[in-house]
């Protein structure tokens, strides 16, 4: 019997092929509606976990206790190079970095501007994800990279000497002049602002904190195991009594956006499914009353309500698939397509290319999203729909269950 | 001369409190002593009384000149505490009238020959050691001054108090004992304070404390002059102390080593040429 109640349902829905066609079209929109958004949000969730992790905070940093609160120039964390050595020991960690922060005045000519000291390691930071990602020369000593932002603020040009004016650790007044190298577009929008980059030697010269650096970034290859290693880490000598946190521990403002891209997702689940259910149930009810007098017929030469409450179902679940596979179809060709170029996020809202990022806590979260999509957003959508091609099926099939055969026929 | 006349009054003041204390019961001796000295203070020091008040235009026009006069060149000693560390700057510091000084620090050998101009609302910083001379911009004006507590606000706007606060006098402070006088920021005027009050002597001369409250009114420093003595024929407290209330374990003190007074100071001393003179 359900093979024969399968075919008949099969070409019932080509009975009336426009409605039909209607139907699957509602649920087809809503699956690509449903991936598509997914797709976006994975690609900006990605976009926010790579700027975190990446160029400003990675996976774990290490301070001095009390330097996140008071940024005091002289919360530093000690004997920086054997430290780093031990923290690169561990297998889990990809490379460790030292940082160095100082406000400080920066005068190309008389006119000072407020800038920011940034001390780095150049051979590190000019990995994939560092804050000078892709940076092909090495930051040479008595040299500085200027933020674009402030280069154009201040008028400062590349191979120009400049004052950099501020204090030291011991509270003694740091000075110095250093020639500009280059100007800088970085990931990281404070360093574009007011970053006065230079290498870690030089910045522990000007501030007179020799082997000493205010933060220690880490990168793991084991994004998931981040706790653990902040566990590890606090063994290692001269880090007992530092502070070691995780990404999330230190943006969990950020961890929110996270977690409410996926509540998204889900939100967009249950629009879908409403859309869907009214499509379906719409249908289907229209499709039952049509065709009471066929019902009253199949009843009268000994249908069981049964067997016509099955064809219905049926119908809905055919509907509710043929839907899902286009829309499925759809919505793969969207990522598929969108996701080796990108989509530029900024220029729908009229930017016409000058905002490529919008920056949050100096994070810059880029605005160029890349869709991407998992097996299992595929799966919400096929059961969220096909749960609610059962729904919408019951009225309809309520109703076709209850007919008595010679009221139908009269109808 | 001055000083001939301010030894009498400190002997007759000590005559009027030996006769007062003989009238005085044994267990609040000292507290009597106190505040009746402050009263024969007060009638011989009549300067800023007038008709049993306090001559409050003249007492604030005073303390805002009182280590400046017409031209100064001064001789202090910044120490700087932070929780940390402490540092100590000697300075020498020339003035003329209200919108002109120049600030050299004399030591820690490191720092020797860096001076600070400032010209009405301009602050002009010289680093020898670089050669260089840099002009502070407006919005590091609330920053700190040579890593103190104090900002460079306070060396540029420290003129324009009167202009830009109305101040009245609020009645009798306990703690210190003084006269309180409130400060108000006036409403067209930007700046770090909303208000503050300034505690002054029995005889309106020596200013005890000021306390500054930022715009959600707080309190964010304090102020206390201490340590009373001569400079050039002036009673004046030799020491400043500052204490930031946000930031825990740190103080900075301003200590006067010596004043002269209405001394030739050049206008060539304000300019750039001579900021950026070798030392």
């Amino acid at each position: 019997m359900p093979a024969t109640t399968l075919q008949i349902a099969w070409r019932n829905l080509g009975r009336n092929t426009k409605r039909t066609a209607l139907a699957i079209l509602a649920i087809t929109v809503g699956q690509f509606a449903l991936l598509a958004t997914d797709g976006l949000m994975r690609g900006y969730a990605d976009n926010i976990r790579r700027a975190i992790t990446g160029p400003m905070i990675g996976d774990v940093q290490v301070h001095a206790a009390g330097w996140r609160q008071e940024r005091a120039i002289d919360l530093v964390i000690e004997d920086t190079k054997n430290v780093i050595t031990q923290i690169q020991a561990d297998l889990s960690v990809m490379n460790a970095a030292a940082r160095i922060y100082a406000p400080v005045l920066f005068a190309p000519e008389k006119d000072a501007f407020v800038a920011m000291v940034v001390g780095l390691q150049s051979e590190i930071e000019s990995h994939e994800w560092g804050l000078l990602s892709g940076m092909t020369e090495p930051l040479q000593k008595g040299k500085v990279l200027i933020g674009h932002r402030l280069a154009r603020k201040t008028g400062a040009k590349v191979g120009q000497e400049i004052a950099v004016v501020g204090q030291t650790a011991d509270g003694s007044l740091a000075n110095d002049l250093y020639v500009i190298q280059d100007i800088i577009k970085c990931p990281v929008d404070i360093v574009n602002q007011s970053g006065v980059v230079m290498s870690l030697d030089d910045a522990q010269q000007l501030l007179c904190m020799p082997n000493a650096a205010h933060e220690i970034v880490v990168r793991t290859n084991q994004s998931g195991q981040a706790k653990q290693l902040c566990e590890r880490l606090r063994k290692i000598k001269g880090l007992t009594e530092a502070e070691i946190l995780t990404w999330q521990q230190l943006v969990p403002e950020l961890v929110v956006v996270l977690d409410m891209s996926d509540w998204v997702g889900y939100f967009v689940v249950v629009i879908v499914c409403i859309a869907a259910l009214a499509g379906i149930a719409n249908t289907l009810v229209m499709s039952t009353f049509e065709r009471m007098h066929e019902f009253g017929m199949l009843l009268a030469l000994g249908s069981r309500p049964r067997r016509i409450v099955g064809m219905i179902v049926y119908e809905a679940i055919l509907t509710g698939l043929l839907g899902v596979a286009a829309g499925t179809l759809l919505g793969y060709l969207f990522v598929w397509v969108t996701s080796g170029t990108g989509i530029d996020m900024a220029s729908w809202g009229g930017s016409e290319g000058e905002v490529a990022d919008m920056a949050y806590r100096g994070l810059n979260l880029p605005l160029h999203i890349y869709p991407r999509l998992e097996i299992s957003d595929t799966l919400i959508g096929l059961v969220a729909i096909m749960a609610t091609s059962l729904i919408g099926s019951v009225w309809p099939a309520w109703i076709a269950g209850r007919l008595e055969p010679m009221e139908a026929m009269r109808a | 001369m001055k000083v001939g006349i301010l030894n009498t009054m400190v002997i007759i003041l000590c005559m009027a409190t030996a006769v007062l204390k003989a009238h005085t019961d044994a267990n609040d001796a000292n507290n009597l002593l106190i505040a009746d000295a402050n009263n024969v203070l007060n009638k011989l020091d009549t300067g800023f009384i007038k008709d049993g008040k306090l001559d409050l235009d003249a007492v604030i026009e005073y303390v805002e000149d009182m280590y400046r006069s017409k031209s100064s060149i001064s001789q202090m000693t910044l120490i700087v505490t932070k929780p940390r560390q402490t540092r100590e700057v000697a300075m020498k510091v020339w003035t003329k009238g209200k919108e002109k000084a120049l600030i050299v620090i004399e030591s820690p050998a490191r720092e020797k020959g860096t001076a600070t101009l400032k010209v009405e609302k301009n602050l002009w910083n010289y680093l020898p050691r670089i050669k260089r001379t840099i002009r502070i911009p407006p919005s590091m004006m609330l920053a700190s001054w040579m890593g103190s507590d104090f900002t460079n606000d306070d060396l540029v706007r420290e003129a324009s108090y009167t202009q830009d606060y109305a101040y009245k006098l609020t009645g009798w402070s306990n703690d210190p004992n003084g006269w309180l006088v409130s400060f108000n920021a006036k409403p067209d005027v930007v700046g770090l304070w909303k208000r503050w009050e300034l505690v002054v002597s029995a005889n309106g001369r020596i200013p005890l404390v000021a306390r500054y409250y930022d715009r959600k009114n707080r309190l964010s420093r304090t102020m206390r002059w201490s340590n009373v003595r001569q400079f050039n024929g002036r009673q004046l407290p030799a020491k400043m102390e500052m204490v930031p209330e946000d930031k825990e374990g740190h103080k900075t003190e301003l200590v006067y080593d010596e004043i002269d007074f209405d001394v030739n100071v050049p206008e060539s001393t304000f300019s750039l040429s001579r900021l950026e003179r070798k030392r």
